[in-house]
């Protein structure tokens, strides 16, 4: 069975072609278009990934990504940020917060899938 | 002649040695009486009777020279050395000295004449000294004047201030950054100016200078509670012992700038992110595009429709944030705005030095400001119109003109010819600029690049002949007028400063022992709606003026009306002619009252019947939450000090014993003049009668108080 894989993001054309990406690769997908939504599908349904995008309404990607981390059921979810905020800053915060990748974008497609892979032991 | 017979008197010298003769001839008469015997007091009774007449003939005769002598004496040397002694005492006082006309003996003469010797060489002296005092003064006069022009003309604000914030001096530009509420010699800086700021940046002044070999200055932004950005440098002024005897403070407005980047890179910022993320989903989806196999018809149409509408979101997003960055680029430094019409009056100007040219000019509208090195870039148009149109007989008419285009502003010249080859555009854009025999050591490209500007020329069209086009910056007219440019006239004094200020400080006495002449005072006075404040009177006016080092400033001045709570009485209303209709738009008393405060603070107030003022402003400034707890000294009270012989203490009879002429009584700021030329008067006449300080002003005037009180 194919790993799961939470796609989170406010942006509905990037959510379609993601969702076709992973699919085609072999992938089970889910999505999320805000913060809090995100939470309660991870809490519903644990996946194995998230795909999370920082700007998001209400609750930020930063928010979420401290959130998965503090609760012990939760915290050893891979977590790839994936953000058109670029800067050393925003990277440095994410991956303090503990996201496992930080993904600027445009990125390439090839990329995405073999940082996806690389983390979930699948390569 | 009165005669003066008080003992020691000449009167009763003479007397006393006339009555001394009369004794003595007595006395020797009685004696030699008494030796004779009867026989020989018979021949001498023979005697005295037969010579009787001739004797007191003799006798007489003897008392006539006797007065005589005593007359001359007094003619020649009493008189004339006692009117000797009053000219010299009246001499004493007079200046050029009046001559002593010599009388009397010709040693009295001689002395008159000694005298009038002496007194010439002390003239001469005394002259000499006024006029080596005249000099230095105008030397300092002088270089005061200098001092004030170049403050004025500074780009920068400056003020200095003892370590307190006591405003010492401060130019023009200063006042207008700095001015709300307004500043003034004498008073605090730290009204307008963050206390915690100042204080931080003077410790971080005074660790510095502890430490050899470092530069004492601090530098920091300092935002005012207008909104104005300030960036600031504090330098200190040293005592010989290196003490901090005072601060320079000179600002730099940093406002513009910042807005420009703050605004710019916010927008770059939204602007980019929008950018980032179209170009996430594009190349997201152009890449599934490319490598999915098979792809269902239904869902390659969606893809597509989603590269098309992104696409128009980068597109959108990559116009915007040029539009952006072109709006809020932070201005170049040597680059500074200027009024369009002062950039082509000043190009016109160079533009006749080529030669015969007969130059028109439209006058652009006065908002109409670019950002531009006038000299430089009049200099590159001048060299461009000299290669586009080469003398002789190039260049014969043109005509100039701005107008804007967004944020720039276009110069038009009418009148050069053809656009140029693209080979010889290129090379004059590398030669060095060179005009009119002053060669800049720069190139046509460097100035445009500097000013962020372009040029080309549009072809000759129907009408026109050639158009050389310059392309520069539009800027706004700066928000606050440059300081007006007469500051160099003699007399004007643009820079308000007093350095005696400092001598008030170097006596480093607190401010009770400080002489009333050096006092930084507020003489203020109110109008009312009537005589009864804790039955609900209020001010309906306030005046003040500020007196420093025993000066009454004249630029210094508070003037407000007041709405009060309730109406004038019409008694009041025929003493000031404040009625309801005038004061109904006023600000109320808080407003007016917390600005007053501000106006007054760190000085000492004076008032004529300061107890009827002081009890308004306590109880209305109360109410308001403002508190006027600085020491209070009433021209009243200080009058019955000094006079206490007179009745009349009222400020008309003050003002006409001392002199003083009052402008506008029963206005608030005539009567805050008249207190506070009365105080000036009053402070010789309190320092002669051993009232010195401050301290001991209020001592007498509470013993003076007493005195009334009780009756």
């Amino acid at each position: 069975m194919g790993k799961t894989v939470l796609i989170v993001d406010d942006e509905p054309s990037l959510i379609v072609a993601l969702q076709f990406l992973l699919e085609e690769n072999g992938f089970e997908t889910r999505v999320a278009f805000s913060g809090e939504e995100a939470l309660e599908s991870i809490a519903a349904h644990r996946p194995d990934l998230v795909l999370l995008d920082i700007m998001l309404p209400a609750v930020d990607g930063f928010e979420v990504c401290r959130r998965i981390r503090e609760n012990p059921e939760t915290r050893d979810i891979r977590i790839v940020l994936l953000s058109a905020l670029g800067g050393q800053a925003h990277i440095t915060r994410g991956m303090d917060l503990g996201a496992d990748a930080y993904i600027t974008k445009p990125f390439s497609n090839a990329e995405l899938l073999s940082r996806i892979r690389e983390l979930l032991g699948c390569a | 002649m009165r005669l003066n017979l008080s003992p020691g008197s000449y009167g009763f010298a003479v007397l006393l040695a006339a009555a001394a003769a009369l004794g003595g001839a007595a006395l020797f008469g009685v004696l030699a009486w008494r030796d004779l015997d009867p026989a020989e007091r018979a021949a001498a009774g023979e005697l005295l009777r037969r010579s009787g007449p001739t004797l007191a003939l003799g006798g007489c005769l003897v008392l006539l020279v006797g007065g005589m002598l005593v007359e001359w004496i007094d003619r020649q040397y009493r008189r004339p050395l006692g009117r000797l002694r009053e000219q010299v005492s009246i001499l004493r006082g007079l200046s050029p000295p009046r001559r002593i006309r010599p009388e009397g003996a010709a040693e009295v003469q001689g002395l008159a004449a000694e005298i009038n010797a002496l007194s010439d060489l002390l003239e001469a002296r005394r002259e000499s000294v006024e006029e080596r005092i005249r000099a230095a003064r105008g030397e300092l006069e002088e270089e005061k004047r200098l001092l004030s022009g170049i403050l004025a003309e500074l780009p920068e604000g400056v003020l200095v201030c003892d370590p307190e914030g006591r405003i010492i001096l401060y130019n023009e530009r200063a006042r207008q950054w700095l001015g709300d509420p307004p500043i003034g010699l004498g008073r605090s800086l730290l009204s307008v100016f963050d206390p915690g700021l100042f204080r931080q940046a003077l410790e971080d002044v005074a660790s510095r200078l502890k430490r050899a070999g470092r530069e004492p200055s601090v530098s920091f932004a300092a935002r005012l509670p207008g909104g104005r950005l300030l960036h600031t440098t504090m330098a200190p002024l040293l005592e010989p012992t290196r003490e901090i005897r005072g601060v320079i403070l000179i600002f730099a407005d940093a406002t513009e700038a910042d807005e420009a980047v703050c605004r710019g890179e916010e927008a770059l910022e939204t602007h980019f992110f929008t950018l980032r993320r179209s170009v996430g989903i594009l190349r997201t989806t152009v890449e599934i595009l490319r490598d999915a196999k098979g792809l269902p018809p239904g869902k390659r149409r969606e893809f597509e429709e989603i590269l098309d509408r992104e696409s128009r979101t980068a597109a959108q997003a990559t116009e915007e944030a040029a539009a952006a960055w072109a709006a809020h680029r932070p201005p170049t430094g040597a680059v500074s705005a200027m009024p369009a019409g002062d950039f082509l009056e000043l190009l016109a100007r160079r533009v006749r030095g080529l030669g015969e040219i007969d130059v028109r000019r439209e006058v652009p509208h006065p908002t109409l400001w670019v950002r531009a090195d006038g000299q430089a870039m009049a200099a590159a148009i001048v060299f461009l119109l000299s290669r586009l149109a080469p003398p002789p007989g190039g260049l014969r008419r043109l005509h100039c003109r701005c107008t804007r285009r967004e944020h720039r502003v276009l110069v038009d010249l009418v009148g050069t010819g053809a656009p140029p080859e693209a080979a010889a555009q290129a090379a004059w854009e590398r030669e060095p600029l060179a005009v009119g025999g002053v060669t800049l050591n720069t190139t046509l490209a460097e100035v445009f690049r500097r000013h962020r500007a372009s040029w080309w020329v549009l072809p000759p069209g129907e009408s026109a002949e050639g158009t050389l086009r310059v392309m520069l910056e539009a800027a706004g007219p700066p928000a606050i007028p440059p300081p007006r440019r007469t500051t160099l006239l003699a007399g004007s004094r643009p820079v308000y400063y007093d350095f005696d200020l400092f001598a008030g400080r170097r006596a480093g006495a607190a401010l009770l022992d400080q002489p009333l002449g050096l006092l930084v005072c507020t003489a203020f006075d109110t109008e009312t709606t009537g005589l009864d404040p804790e039955g609900g009177d209020e001010i309906v006016a306030l005046g003040a003026v500020r007196i420093v080092n025993g000066r009454l400033l004249e630029s210094e001045v508070f003037e407000r009306l007041v709405r009060p709570g309730i109406d004038p009485r019409p008694e009041s209303v025929r003493i000031h002619g404040l009625g309801p209709d005038i004061l109904r738009d006023q600000p109320e008393a808080g407003a007016v009252l917390a600005e007053f405060a501000r106006f007054a603070e760190g000085t000492v107030l004076v008032a004529h019947h300061a107890a009827f003022d002081m009890r308004l402003l306590t109880l209305q400034g109360g109410r308001a939450g403002v508190r006027f707890d600085q020491p209070v000294l009433d021209t009243l009270l200080l009058s019955l000090a000094v006079h206490p012989g007179h009745a009349d203490h009222r400020l008309e009879a003050i003002a006409e014993r001392l002199g003083v002429t009052i402008r506008g009584r029963h206005t608030a700021l005539g009567d805050a003049r008249a207190a506070a030329e009365i105080f000036l008067r009053l402070t010789p006449l309190l320092e002669k009668a051993g009232i010195v300080t401050l301290a001991q002003a209020l001592e007498a005037s509470r013993g003076a108080l007493e005195r009334r009180l009780r009756g």
